[in-house]
């Protein structure tokens, strides 16, 4: 089998990237893989192009819905009809309509969340199961930086698929991560392909700022040599909006800003202007970029602190896909700490929270209520729901729930100083990936050598002047002569509504019409 | 202040201290129960309601205590609200400042999600025009709703003609229905499509048109697409693709789905109490439906639930006592009606 021409035929490409023939390889030889790629190396293919070849269905599981959609939409643009998901943003229609369609050449894409339906489950064990996907794979493990209670399922249900070959993906794995996810999939003889985090093109600035007046300041000056298109990263959504405001007053590009709280149509505006170079520059929350396929991002700025150094490198890695020259920017305060901090505060519940909640379900259990959903519970306890999933788990391992019933003569004052320290434990995890993070830019070494030392990788970055610890300042890189290609939608007033109509609709070729 | 200000604003003075700050809410967001159904009539909102559909609770009441703090409002008691004369004032000022547009319905074509469905299949049809015109066969849709994606390829499947020719009719059909609007509307209007090469521009991005108010945009927008609504409808002829958008499966736009099957036993004539039975539900449920189909559909509603007579000294009573709250109007019969009758009064009632 000739996989360079089934590349060419099939997709489009006429090379692999680095990495993306060998765990195909191994996946097409029918053998689990655990595959760590770094960031924007081409992940997806090494599901979607064995997908085509083996006999059986393919599940990706998908931990993040945005990206889950944009994935989805663009693979089915390409014209692959054959790519669904199922998530809980479907309405029911919807899901029965997408459970209908699967078959053996189905690649389906899931939230994990829906792996806990039965239903769902022996429906997808009707079909022949011939690879599962798990994306993310970071997320099984608790030493990860954004563990998913869901995903501690995933072995139960490659069991209940009748065990077909797993391939774990992820960008962000330390050695512990990495055993962990192994032992927690029970991959059997695993062939492991790591690759380097390293991307020797993306060069690393760090600049700290006494207040953030100045922060502002030093922004404008990056943004006169750095070059477009840009992402800029704040902590918040409403300094998302003010960070594009001071940009549109700047006059530094186009500019529109993205965060979680907008409307899905205009989230989908903004990320279609953004591919198609109708802007410069983006001001989102770390909820953007997941999905965004577009190779030639030059820079990556941060203005804040991301809340670790996994976080960090996602990020950033969103620059350079293309190989080119791009620059990777952080520019905090010392203030910047409290956010993440506080974030991880808000994240564990405080010891009197926890109590009131056990008090709480061990009425419920005493009254014999049977459990609600977890919406309805996480109002019960007034929590946020991620913490009730979380607490849920714990509860689940301890045996205090089991289905609907709450066994609760388990709830105890040793219950209690259990899950506290557990919690305290997470916590303090936590702070110090945030910690380690912290380091990284604080420290006088070569930050790239920082992030190889972190994900346990020995070499050393080797080149000379790689960031701004090295020694390498914005202007030896960039001049900031170089304009992206425009793409500029004029504003409507320029042309008229008529004119831009016959534009959009008939195209230039033809525009005589009345 | 901006326009949701003013909406909120609006929306407590009309029903005046007759509803807790969640049935304002309610009203807000265009809730589908036959409750705020009915308040949408009795406090003469049936047009504004609906209008902030993805409001969320916290920014409203966060809205809601911050005018309490500036003494526009006043709490009568428990989450009950009435504008203070200073809040009268502000609310004069803003009524200068923001109007509704003029096509904009709320009820009407919010509410039920008429003008989303006929907004996302049109502005997903249109990409695809655009994108054969420059013979792009992969683009990234506006819509990742499947349903709307299968129901727009299903159309371009059944195109009759050439998609060049296509895509003439529907600029000339545009083109006839934006003339007549102001050119600042139109030009709104254009500026939310996408084609290759022009993305759809957010409401933010459009705010400047219309006092700097994203909010404000949208409800221009909106309204335009009301009136598109209303006029590809009434004159289906002389827009042969615009008016295909709003098809929707008959019956489904306006009543809940449980409301819907309540009114085909009604319409066998069956009784209330058969209903119960044949449904399996409680009486409330069964009454809550009968209200919301009483709103819409008033000649269904049979004589032996409530006749002219009971109806007209019913809302006799109701403005004697000038009051919407059920109960006092309920006090003033001297308690010979149910609350469901007197609901169903004040359902049959006419538009104002």
């Amino acid at each position: 089998m000739n996989l360079e021409q089934i590349l060419q035929e099939k997709f489009g490409h006429t090379e692999f990237r680095t990495g993306q023939k060998e765990i195909i390889q191994s996946v097409l030889e029918k053998r689990n893989v655990l595959a760590v790629l770094p960031t924007g190396a081409g992940k997806t293919l090494c599901y979607h192009f064995p997908s085509r070849l083996i006999d059986g269905m393919t599940i990706v599981v998908s931990p993040l819905l945005s990206l889950m959609e944009d994935q989805v939409h663009q693979l089915r643009a390409k014209g692959d009809k054959n790519v669904l998901q199922l998530n809980g943003m479907l309405t029911f229609e919807e899901r029965k309509h997408v459970l209908n369609e699967i078959n053996a050449d189905t690649m389906l894409f899931l939230s994990p969340e829906m792996l806990a339906n039965r239903k769902l489950l022996q429906r997808l064990a009707s079909i022949k199961n011939g690879l599962f996907v798990v994306d993310e794979a970071h997320c099984i493990s608790q030493w990860g930086h954004e563990f998913r209670t869901d995903y501690l399922r995933l072995k139960e249900v490659i069991k209940f698929l009748g065990n077909p070959s797993c391939l774990a993906l992820t960008a962000t794995a330390t050695n512990k991560v990495e055993k962990d996810i192994i032992g927690q999939l029970e991959m059997d003889d695993p062939v492991i392909h790591r690759y380097s985090v390293n991307r020797e093109h993306i060069k690393f600035f760090v600049h700290k700022a006494e207040t953030k007046q100045l922060k502002l300041e030093y922004l404008k000056n990056c943004l006169k040599t750095l070059e477009k298109p840009a992402i800029i990263y704040a902590p918040t959504r409403s300094d998302t909006i003010s960070l594009s405001r001071y940009i549109e007053s700047l006059n530094a590009g186009l500019t529109a800003y993205y965060h979680g709280g907008m409307s899905k149509e205009d989230r989908l505006l903004v990320q279609h202007q953004f591919l198609n170079n109708e802007l410069d520059i983006i001001c989102a929350t770390s909820a953007f970029g997941m999905g965004i396929n577009k190779p030639d991002i030059r820079t990556v700025i941060h203005m804040h602190l991301p809340p670790s150094a996994e976080q960090f490198v996602q990020e950033a890695g969103r620059a350079g896909r293309d190989e080119a020259e791009s620059a990777a920017v952080i520019i905090y305060t010392d203030e910047d700490k409290y956010i993440p901090l506080s974030f991880i505060d808000l994240e564990f519940p405080e010891e009197q929270e926890l109590k009131v909640w056990l008090r709480t379900l061990k009425q419920l259990g005493q009254n014999n209520v049977s459990l609600p959903g977890d919406g309805e519970m996480s109002k019960i306890l007034q929590a946020e729901e991620p913490q009730w999933k979380m607490l849920k788990f714990y509860l689940e391992k301890e045996n205090i729930i089991s289905g609907p019933v709450i066994n609760e003569r388990g709830i105890s004052e040793q219950l209690f100083n259990k899950l506290n320290r557990q919690f305290s434990y997470r916590k303090l995890e936590k702070e110090r990936k945030f910690e380690d993070m912290e380091s990284l830019v604080q420290g006088k070494t070569c930050i790239r050598a920082g992030i190889l030392r972190y994900f346990d990788e020995e070499k050393e970055a080797g080149i000379e002047k790689c960031c701004s610890a090295c020694g390498l300042s914005i202007n030896d890189v960039f001049s900031g002569n170089k304009n992206m290609q425009e793409n500029r939608r004029l504003p409507i007033e320029q042309n008229g509504w008529k004119e831009e109509l016959a534009q959009m609709l008939i195209g230039p070729k033809r525009r005589t019409i009345r | 202040m901006s326009c949701l200000e003013w909406i909120i604003l609006t929306l407590i003075n009309r029903v005046n201290g007759q509803r807790t700050s969640g049935g304002v809410y309610h009203l807000l967001t265009g809730k589908r129960s036959a409750q705020t159904i009915q308040d949408a009539r009795l406090f003469d909102c049936y047009k504004i309601a609906g209008s902030v559909k993805n409001l969320s609770r916290e920014r409203f009441e966060d809205s809601v205590s911050l005018m309490l703090k500036k003494g526009f409002l006043s709490e009568s008691e428990g989450n009950y609200y009435l504008l203070t004369s200073k809040g009268k004032e502000v609310l004069q000022t803003l009524d200068k400042k923001y109007k509704l547009p003029a096509y904009f319905n709320g009820g009407k074509y919010e509410w039920s999600g008429l003008a989303p469905v006929y907004w996302e299949r049109f502005s997903l049809f249109f990409q695809t025009l655009a994108s054969f015109a420059v013979n792009e066969k992969q683009f990234i849709p506006v819509s990742y709703r499947l349903d709307t994606q299968r129901w727009v390829k299903q159309r371009i499947r059944e195109l009759q003609q050439p998609a060049a020719t296509a895509s003439e009719q529907l600029y000339n059909e545009l083109v006839e229905f934006l003339h007549q609007l102001p050119e600042r509307e139109a030009e709104l209007f254009v500026s939310r499509l996408t084609a290759p090469g022009h993305t759809g521009r957010t409401f933010d991005q459009l705010s400047y048109m219309y006092a700097g108010d994203p909010l404000y945009t949208k409800l221009f927008f909106q309204s335009v697409l009301h009136l598109l609504i209303k006029n590809t409808g009434e004159n289906p002829g002389k827009y042969p693709f615009l008016h295909t958008f709003a098809e929707i499966k008959k019956g489904k736009q306006i009543l809940t789905a449980s409301a819907e099957e309540t009114n085909k036993l009604l319409k066998k004539g069956k009784t209330l109490e058969e209903i119960m039975g044949i449904r399996g539900l409680k009486r409330s449920t069964i009454e809550d439906h009968i209200i919301e189909i009483a709103i819409y559909d008033k000649e269904n509603i049979s004589n032996h639930l409530i006749n002219e007579e009971e109806a007209s000294v019913i809302l006799r009573a109701a403005e004697e006592t000038g009051s919407k709250r059920l109960k006092q109007i309920k006090d003033k019969l001297g308690g010979k009606y149910s609350y469901f009758q007197i609901r169903l009064a004040l359902a049959r009632q006419r538009e104002r």
